[in-house]
């Protein structure tokens, strides 16, 4: 903090359409208002001038709860005219000792970084090391791409704090294919979203064709066309179709053994169950077993399925390939 | 000859390996590059890092340095898969060539090619390792994470390790390479114990996939000399790649194999389907952009690694072993790498226990019968 002028000033004078050193644009204020309205505002914000305005280096999140509860006057530190790259450094450290960056925030920093003139090797060396990434050139370009990304995308990826690989693959993709991925991503779950992006990117890369021409044709365009069919339910159809369409052959085993387990009749608490992708030469049969009568009636029905020819199909499911 | 040396543009050498006999070999023979000695490893490895290929440039770099740690050591194989009780020797790391499913790109963090220059260490340690393993068969080789020949005709390793290794009755020493660099050998005497490996695909998988490495028919030819020189041969068909046309293509090369190559004198082929880590996909998307070999139907393994769904791989292993077995003879040891004893079964009729009965297996000089069931 040398250097640097304690003073207060009318919010007003503080030009916040100047977002040169913002890290994140996806901030809630909801939480610190109850705190300012009691307490004011205890951690002054950092500001700088430029061209005569004062802009904001740190404390987006206090400014823009200040303004919301029309406070005039407000505390700032006002730090000398440093170097964009200089006065960058000061949001970055100071939120990097509050919390996590999400990988689009990483992202910003460091195409901030590029953009004010650190040489890639300092970026690489200080800064890659400082947000917890491998520091590598290859790794440095991905997270300027990401940075790149449209706001839509990013906006999704940080509300549901996507992973370095689904961002790896949308910077992968043409604007307009990251774009038709869109609408599917919403409603469903984080797990899927990463799935349904890894399959559509592999089938539409495997086949030659983009993604909007995948999503545009067949099955997958038939789903998107249906009106009965609101869109969570068609994301989640999109999804289980993505997962077949990437995994043809065993998508046909999963069915193949689940039709052989249903012809066995099985009781409801008696559920037999493959090795993961059938990887294994195993498989498991999973009871839910109350008392010791129930165990007898178990006991007895798998006695009776072991003499059973269909279960040797069970152990051996491409036998009759 | 594949001249690998003529990518090098920039020789490192560590400050207190320079006098060491091998860097002086391999200076005087790369006089021209210029060399500069390394003071803080660091600083380099960093500086190749930032770079934007760090991989594609580390081809074009010799690393002459000193290996601290040991110079043998069991191969990894993967977890919860069948080994084969293979030892390794990290002579050389990496590798000029560039193969797109290559696991080096993931596996080392030092992108460069490094040369271990201790030779005195290595020699001292493989005493005592062969010393105290002296109860049992040994199959150990140097071409697990570089290749064993690329660099060859500025080493000269092979020569100084076939003369180690010969008359070693109870070790299998194996040479594994793309490369067509087999002068040093064949100005070596045979041993039934010494044994050149090629890597083998398809014509097709090695011109596109395989950047740098010469075509498998001129393997096949290098191989066809050495065993003709009266070596033993060995081949890996690693990676097995699902492509349109796979068929075709593994069996023209089975019996281009078979048309040159005396069957007898094969130590053992591998088989080995695509497989990789999950991490490694995208990079083989960025440095490889053009290739399909990673969007195949591919499963998370047991092991964690991305490989062809059980069925895919099984019919893959049956075509490969049948054309073995047609063009060649069911005499040929033949063996999976990192494979379940269920594939084992399946495809091979064949039921290791361990690992140790894989090595037993494959150690048997030529007349042996095999103790797996």
């Amino acid at each position: 903090m040398q250097n640097m002028k304690f003073t207060q000033i009318n919010i007003d004078q503080i030009d916040t359409a100047d977002k040169r050193f913002q890290i994140s644009p996806y901030f809630s204020v909801d939480s610190l208002i109850p705190s300012i309205k009691k307490s004011g505002l205890l951690n002054p914000p950092v500001l700088t001038k430029r061209e005569q305005k004062y802009i904001i280096v740190s404390g987006w999140r206090r400014i823009t709860a200040c303004q919301k509860l029309s406070v005039p006057l407000i505390p700032v530190f006002v730090m000398p005219g440093e170097s964009d790259l200089e006065a960058f450094k000061i949001p970055v450290y100071e939120n990097l000792s509050i919390r996590e960056y999400s990988q689009i925030e990483k992202a910003a920093v460091i195409r901030k970084f590029y953009d004010f003139g650190e040489e890639p090797e300092n970026i690489i060396k200080k800064y890659m090391s400082l947000l917890k990434i491998p520091p590598k050139r290859e790794v440095m370009e991905v997270y300027l791409n990401i940075d790149g990304l449209k706001e839509n995308i990013k906006k999704t990826a940080h509300q549901k704090n996507w992973s370095l690989g689904m961002l790896e693959i949308m910077t992968e993709l043409a604007p307009e294919e990251a774009q038709a991925f869109y609408p599917f991503m919403e409603p469903l779950s984080l797990n899927k979203q990463k799935q349904l992006i890894e399959n559509l990117f592999d089938i539409s890369r495997k086949q030659d064709v983009s993604v909007q021409n995948l999503l545009n044709s067949g099955e997958l365009l038939r789903i998107q066309d249906d009106k009965g069919l609101n869109p969570f339910q068609k994301a989640e159809k999109i999804y289980m179709l993505s997962k077949k369409l990437k995994n043809p052959t065993f998508n046909t085993w999963r069915k193949a053994f689940e039709e052989l387990s249903q012809s066995l009749d099985l009781p409801e608490d008696m559920k037999v169950i493959p090795s993961k992708f059938f990887e294994g030469d195993t498989i498991t049969i999973k009871l839910d077993i109350k008392n010791q009568e129930e165990l007898k009636k178990h006991i007895r029905k798998l006695k009776e399925l072991s003499e059973r020819k269909e279960i040797s199909l069970l152990f051996n499911p491409f036998s009759h390939d | 000859m594949t001249e690998f040396q003529n990518q090098i543009q920039k020789i490192f050498v560590d400050e207190t390996s320079l006098k060491l006999p091998l860097s002086q070999k391999i200076l005087k023979k790369l006089n021209s590059i210029p060399v500069q000695v390394v003071k803080n490893e660091e600083e380099v490895i960093k500086r190749y890092l930032a770079l934007k290929d760090s991989i594609g440039e580390g081809k074009k770099s010799l690393w002459l340095k000193s290996l601290k740690g040991d110079f043998v050591k069991p191969c990894p194989c993967t977890p919860y898969y069948l080994g084969c009780n293979y030892y390794i020797m990290n002579t050389d790391l990496n590798c000029p060539m560039d193969c797109s499913y290559c696991i080096l790109q993931h596996y080392l963090d030092n992108p460069l090619m490094i040369i271990h220059v201790n030779t005195d260490d290595l020699w001292e340690q493989l005493d005592k390792f062969l010393f105290k393993q002296r109860n049992r068969f040994i199959r150990i080789g140097t071409g697990e994470l570089g290749d064993s020949l690329a660099l060859d005709p500025i080493t000269e390793r092979s020569k100084e390790l076939i003369a180690y290794f010969r008359g070693k009755k109870r070790v299998n020493f194996e040479l594994k390479t793309k490369s067509l660099n087999i002068d040093n050998i064949m100005s070596e005497e045979p041993s039934e114990n010494i044994i050149t490996a090629w890597s083998l695909n398809t014509e097709l998988m090695a011109e596109k996939e395989e950047k740098g490495a010469p075509p498998v028919r001129d393997r096949i030819e290098a191989a066809f000399e050495v065993q003709n020189r009266g070596f033993r041969v060995a081949f890996h068909f690693d990676p097995l790649i699902l492509y349109p046309g796979w068929e075709k293509g593994y069996e023209a090369v089975i019996k281009r194999l078979f048309s040159r190559i005396d069957p007898s004198r094969i130590a053992w082929i591998s088989l080995g389907s695509l497989r990789f880590p999950k991490q490694l996909k995208s990079l083989i998307r960025k440095r490889f952009p053009s290739t399909k070999i990673i969007y195949q139907e591919m499963i998370k393994g047991i092991d964690g690694k991305l490989r062809y769904f059980k069925p895919l791989r099984i019919k893959l292993y049956q075509k490969i072993v049948k054309a073995i077995h047609s063009y060649g003879n069911e005499k040929v040891p033949l063996y999976f790498c990192m494979e379940s004893k269920e594939i084992w079964k399946k495809v091979l009729n064949k039921e290791p226990g361990s690992k140790e009965e894989v090595e037993a297996f494959l150690s048997l000089l030529p007349g042996f019968e095999s103790t797996i069931k």
